[in-house]
């Protein structure tokens, strides 16, 4: 039997050639993006300490100890650190995640859809926001948190990562909801919902995919941040993740296989989030097309 | 079950009148039509009825009690959409269900309530389904079945039909009109469709500028155009108006212009005794009837041809055009209706 696409045989855009050379782009793009991973891949799992030289990303020598090194990190007292430090980001980034997206929904919602005087000089304000580079941040809040005593303190670094993720996700959440027709929340108001109702009810589980993506963007923040995370926090059981794998560079060595390791185990949750999410977040990047 | 009155209701946007002082009675268990061409005001003057509009000026109240402040969810009214406006995330039964969970019914009643509505607008196989899994028809339907399960004291329509492809506009129609008999609840009902204002209403309001021109019966407004906009907004093809000093006929007192529907006037192949001769310029043939179409003076003007008794018209043949006298209309120099 014909398929369909014998009928588009004569089409430019599928002649056999034009396959091959596309193919070819796109898999030396796939190998210089990837080179540098198995190369980190490799220094993770070769014995030495040494930055590996060599062009080849594969190594000769395989073992683990590298991870067994990272994850079993002990201090002298006995603790477990690197299960304290995991421990840490965790909390921290979920909490992030979720204090950020939680206020960020209920703004861009007001932003969206209320009127009221400071509306738009509100939302400029959250762009302008952003344009500080984090350093420049640094000093007033060490010297804020010092003062509310929550320097070394998990929910210290929890607030200051939900206000620098809030003003991107409020925007993002924003530009989302504009998109959710407002018949249905007139509908919603002659059945006799009140706003809050509608929010909940209406509003919420159709931006599901925003959501997503902004709660992954604010989980991410937090998990990879590491200069406000090594300057707020002073003992090394409080160390976030990226803190713990600056330690391995020193000023006088550098235990690259340590190092290496400690990337490929801090980026591995990341990864999982991705894959879990992709779904929705692929949903969340075409949003205006997804109408009822 | 609710009389709905507005009296002088206004909007304005800033120095923008859309609605400008609109009475209007609405009689318990009426059907009325707010028809009028796009801009004229009518879905706005029904938003302000559901509350999604702010009233500017004026009072508007049902069964008496003023509810110009009233929340939407508080005036029990419901309404079906236009784009239908389904909850995309809930099934068929959620949406349906929605205003009465929203209402703490209890749930076996929500449940009998969902199944009575399903049932009676043919959606029963259809409840766990989601709106982007059903028909244009069936989400209407659904639309319909949202209104009805709450048994409210008022249905508003805001164009209903008006995406939908023309066979299933008049089934639709045909279960609006059904619904209608059934329930007798009051019903305000906006389109810019004059066939569903024809069918559809006990009383028709002709809007235009946000002014009301006319409030009548269907018939009335079709027979007796209160002003030359009703007269040619209303009817296809649209009433023939031309000078009155273009047609052998008495006119009474002022009038300035005449006016018939091209439904009442008869093209035949004699000239003597008719209104004007006419040279046919084109000729529309619908199968059930065929029009012609000339010039009289400047103006347009089209006729009833019987060509089975006529014999077969080409362009350019001289038609008389005839009419009963009791058929035409007269305007004054406003454009205002006067009776002969």
């Amino acid at each position: 039997m014909k398929s369909p696409s014998d009928d588009v045989a004569g089409d430019p855009g599928h002649h056999p050639l034009l396959g091959l050379l596309s193919h070819a782009v796109l898999m030396m793009t796939a190998v210089i993006v990837l080179y540098p991973v198995l190369w980190v891949v490799r220094m993770a799992l070769s014995p030495t300490q040494s930055f590996a030289s060599g062009l080849s990303p594969i190594p000769s020598e395989v073992t683990l100890q590298n991870f067994r090194d990272v994850i079993g990190h002990h201090d002298v007292a006995g603790t477990w650190v690197f299960g304290h430090q995991l421990w840490n980001s965790l909390v921290i980034a979920l909490a992030t995640a979720v204090t950020g997206v939680a206020l960020a929904t209920s703004a861009a919602y007001a932003f969206s859809r209320f009127r009221f005087p400071g509306a738009r000089l509100g939302m400029s304000a959250l762009l302008v926001t952003q344009m500080f580079p984090a350093t420049m941040m640094m000093i007033p809040l060490y010297i804020l948190l010092d003062k509310l005593g929550l320097l070394d303190s998990q929910f210290g670094l929890v607030i200051v990562y939900a206000t620098t993720s809030i003003p991107f996700s409020t925007w993002m959440l924003k530009g989302y909801f504009d998109t959710i027709p407002i018949d249905l929340e007139e509908a919603a108001r002659m059945d006799g919902a009140s706003t809050s109702r509608i929010f909940f009810s209406i509003i919420l589980p159709l931006a599901r995919p925003a959501i997503a993506i902004t709660a992954l963007f604010s989980f991410m923040t937090a998990w990879n941040e590491f200069i406000l995370a090594a300057k707020l926090m002073n003992t090394e059981t409080s160390y976030t993740l990226p803190v713990v794998l600056q330690g391995y560079v020193g000023a006088k060595s550098t235990s690259w296989g340590h190092f290496a390791a400690g990337a490929i185990l801090v980026s591995l949750p990341v990864m999982a989030l991705f894959f879990a999410l992709q779904k929705h977040l692929v949903g969340g990047l075409t949003a205006g097309s997804v109408k009822g | 079950m609710a009389a709905i009155s507005l009296r002088g209701i206004e909007k304005r946007y800033g120095d923008v009148v859309i609605v400008k002082g609109l009475d209007l009675e609405i009689k318990d268990g009426e059907f009325v039509v707010l028809v009028g061409p796009s801009g004229c005001g009518k879905s706005t003057t029904l938003r302000m009825i559901a509350g999604l509009e702010t009233i500017s000026a004026g009072e508007l109240c049902i069964d008496g009690q003023r509810v110009n402040d009233v929340a939407p969810g508080d005036r029990d009214l419901a309404m079906v959409f236009q784009s239908y406006a389904l909850y995309p995330h809930m099934s068929v039964r959620e949406n349906i269900a929605f205003g009465l969970v929203v209402r703490k019914v209890k749930k076996a009643e929500i449940n009998q309530r969902v199944d009575d509505a399903a049932e009676m607008l043919k959606l029963s196989g259809l409840l766990h389904r989601k709106p982007k899994d059903l028909s244009g028809g069936q989400r209407q339907r659904v639309a319909m079945a949202r209104a009805v399960v709450r048994r409210p004291r008022a249905f508003l329509f805001d164009e209903p039909l008006s995406n939908l492809d023309a066979k299933l506009r008049m089934e639709v129609r045909a279960e609006i009109a059904a619904l209608r008999r059934r329930f007798s609840t009051t019903t305000v009902y906006v389109t810019h469709d004059q066939v569903e204002a024809m069918t559809l209403a006990d009383r028709v309001v002709v809007l235009n500028d946000g002014v009301a021109q006319q409030v009548g019966t269907p018939l009335e407004v079709y027979r007796r155009p209160a002003n030359r906009f009703v007269a040619t907004f209303l009817g296809t093809p649209t009433m023939n108006v031309v000078d009155k000093a273009l047609l052998k006929v008495a006119v009474p007192g002022n009038a300035l212009h005449v006016g018939v529907r091209p439904h009442d006037v008869q093209a035949r192949k004699e000239t003597a005794g008719a209104l004007v001769a006419m040279r046919v310029e084109h000729i529309e043939r619908l199968g059930q009837e065929s029009f012609v179409f000339g010039r009289v003076g400047e103006e347009r003007f089209g006729a009833v041809v019987d060509e089975d008794a006529l014999g077969v018209l080409e362009h350019g043949s001289e038609v008389g055009l005839f009419s009963r006298a009791d058929r035409l209309s007269f305007f004054n120099d406003k454009g205002l209706r006067i009776d002969a």
